[in-house]
C-alpha cells in the first residue's frame, strides 16, 4: 500500500475508494479561520478562483514556465521538492486502470464531461473526455464564464470510460486540494498532458503518480506480435533478447492499456507494492 | 539555445467571446510534434473582464533546446509569417 493510501484510505482498498472524497463532506468543511472571517471553505474558494475559463490558460502557462527552473543544477532539486509538495496540496493525479475507473464512477454522483483542457490549449480541439463529478461541478456552474459541459447519466459515464479505453487513453484520477477529495477522472494522452509532462521530462513525481499496479508479461503466452509496443504511451515495452515483449517495470505506469490490445491475454497487472523493482518507483 | 519569437500584429487569431478561445487557424499548435505551443490570453482585460486577444506562447521556454526538435514546421505552416525561431 502506498503512503497516501495508508494515510487517506481509512479502511478501504485505495485512497480513491474512500467515499468521503465524493460526498462533499471535505469539500464544504469550514475551518475555524473561515468561520471567524465568514468566508467560504478553502476548496470552494480555490475552485472558484481557478475555474474562470478565460484566465485559466494564463495561470497554467505561468506554472509551466516555473517548472522550467527544475532543470537548473542544484537549485532545481529545491524546485522539484516544492513542486512535489504543491502538487499534493493542489490538483494532480494518479493513473488508474479501467476497472478502478469504473468503480470510481459508481461511487460518484452528478457526472459531467468537460473538454480536456490540455487538448484544448495545446492542440486547439475540444474533445469531451474529462469526466468530473460531485461538488466541484456545482461550484464550476457558479463561475461567471463557466466551461462547456455535457451531462451524463451514470451508465453513460461508464460507456464513455470504456470507449476512451478502446481509443487507448489513460484513465487518471485527479484529487482536489486535499488528498481523499476526488475531482475528476481524466482520460489522458501523455503526449500533451500537462500533468504527465512535468513528471516525465522534469521528474516532478507527484504531478502524475503511477498506478498501484504494474504490468507483467507471461513469456509462455507471448507470440511476439509487437502490438503492445506501439500502444504503450510511455515507451516502456520493447522486444527482449528472446523475441518476447519485455516491460520495463521502472518506466511502466500501470495504466493497463497494453492488456486490451494483447490477443493472447499474456499481460497481467500485478500489485506494485509487492513487485521487487517497481515498489519504490512512483 | 532555441528562441521563439511571436509577432501578434501579424498573427490573425479571431476569438469568439462565447467560446473563449481562438476559433480560427491554430495550425502551429496542431502541427507541433512535441506540443510545446499553447494559446494564452493577453493580460489586458476589456469591460466584461474577458481578454482582449489571444497569443501563441511556447512553454518550457528556457529548456526548449532539449525538447524542441527544431523541425521548423510551425514556421513553415504559419500563413502570415508571425513565428520566428532562432538558434
Amino acid at each position: 500500500m502506498c503512503k497516501y493510501c495508508r494515510k487517506h484510505a481509512e479502511g478501504y482498498d485505495k485512497w480513491y475508494f474512500n467515499p468521503k472524497g465524493y460526498s462533499g463532506e471535505l469539500f464544504y468543511k469550514l475551518s475555524l479561520l473561515d468561520r471567524i472571517l465568514g468566508r467560504e471553505p478553502k476548496m470552494v474558494r480555490e475552485a472558484i478562483n481557478g475555474a474562470d475559463s478565460a484566465w485559466y490558460p494564463l495561470d497554467i502557462s505561468k506554472l509551466l514556465d516555473m517548472v522550467d527552473w527544475a532543470k537548473i543544477p542544484f537549485f532545481g532539486s529545491i524546485v522539484r521538492a516544492y513542486g512535489n509538495y504543491l502538487a499534493i496540496h493542489s490538483h494532480a493525479g494518479q493513473v488508474v486502470p479501467l476497472e478502478d475507473a469504473l468503480k470510481i464512477s459508481d461511487l460518484a454522483y452528478d457526472h459531467v464531461a468537460y473538454p480536456c483542457m490540455c487538448k484544448r490549449l495545446f492542440k486547439g480541439q475540444d474533445e469531451f473526455k474529462c469526466l468530473n463529478f460531485g461538488p466541484l461541478v456545482e461550484t464550476n456552474r457558479k463561475v461567471p464564464r463557466n466551461w462547456k459541459e455535457k451531462r451524463l447519466s451514470p451508465e453513460e459515464a461508464k460507456e464513455w470510460l470504456q470507449r476512451f479505453s478502446e481509443k487507448g487513453y489513460i484513465h487518471t484520477v485527479f484529487w482536489w486540494m486535499d488528498m481523499p477529495q476526488v475531482a475528476c477522472v481524466c482520460n489522458c494522452e501523455a503526449q500533451y498532458c500537462y500533468a504527465a509532462r512535468p513528471k516525465i521530462w522534469y521528474g516532478i513525481t507527484n504531478t502524475y503518480r503511477k498506478a498501484e499496479y504494474v504490468a507483467e508479461v507471461n513469456n509462455d503466452e507471448c507470440i511476439s506480435c509487437g502490438e503492445c509496443i506501439s500502444h504503450c504511451q510511455f515507451g516502456a515495452i520493447s522486444l527482449g533478447e528472446d523475441g518476447r515483449a519485455d516491460i520495463d517495470p521502472r518506466i511502466c505506469f500501470g495504466c493497463g492499456q497494453c492488456r486490451f490490445v494483447c490477443e493472447q491475454n499474456a499481460i497481467k497487472l500485478v500489485d506494485r507494492n509487492t513487485h521487487s523493482i517497481a515498489k519504490k518507483i512512483w | 539555445m532555441v528562441k521563439f519569437k511571436y509577432n501578434h500584429k501579424k498573427c490573425d487569431l479571431p476569438y469568439d467571446p462565447a467560446e473563449l478561445r481562438p476559433t480560427k487557424c491554430l495550425k502551429c499548435l496542431d502541427i507541433c510534434p512535441k506540443s510545446l505551443l499553447m494559446f494564452i490570453p493577453f493580460k489586458k482585460k476589456d469591460k466584461d473582464g474577458a481578454p482582449v486577444r489571444f497569443e501563441i506562447h511556447m512553454i518550457f521556454k528556457s529548456f526548449a533546446d532539449k525538447f524542441c526538435p527544431d523541425c521548423m514546421k510551425c514556421v513553415e505552416i504559419c500563413p502570415s509569417q508571425a513565428i520566428k525561431i532562432s538558434f
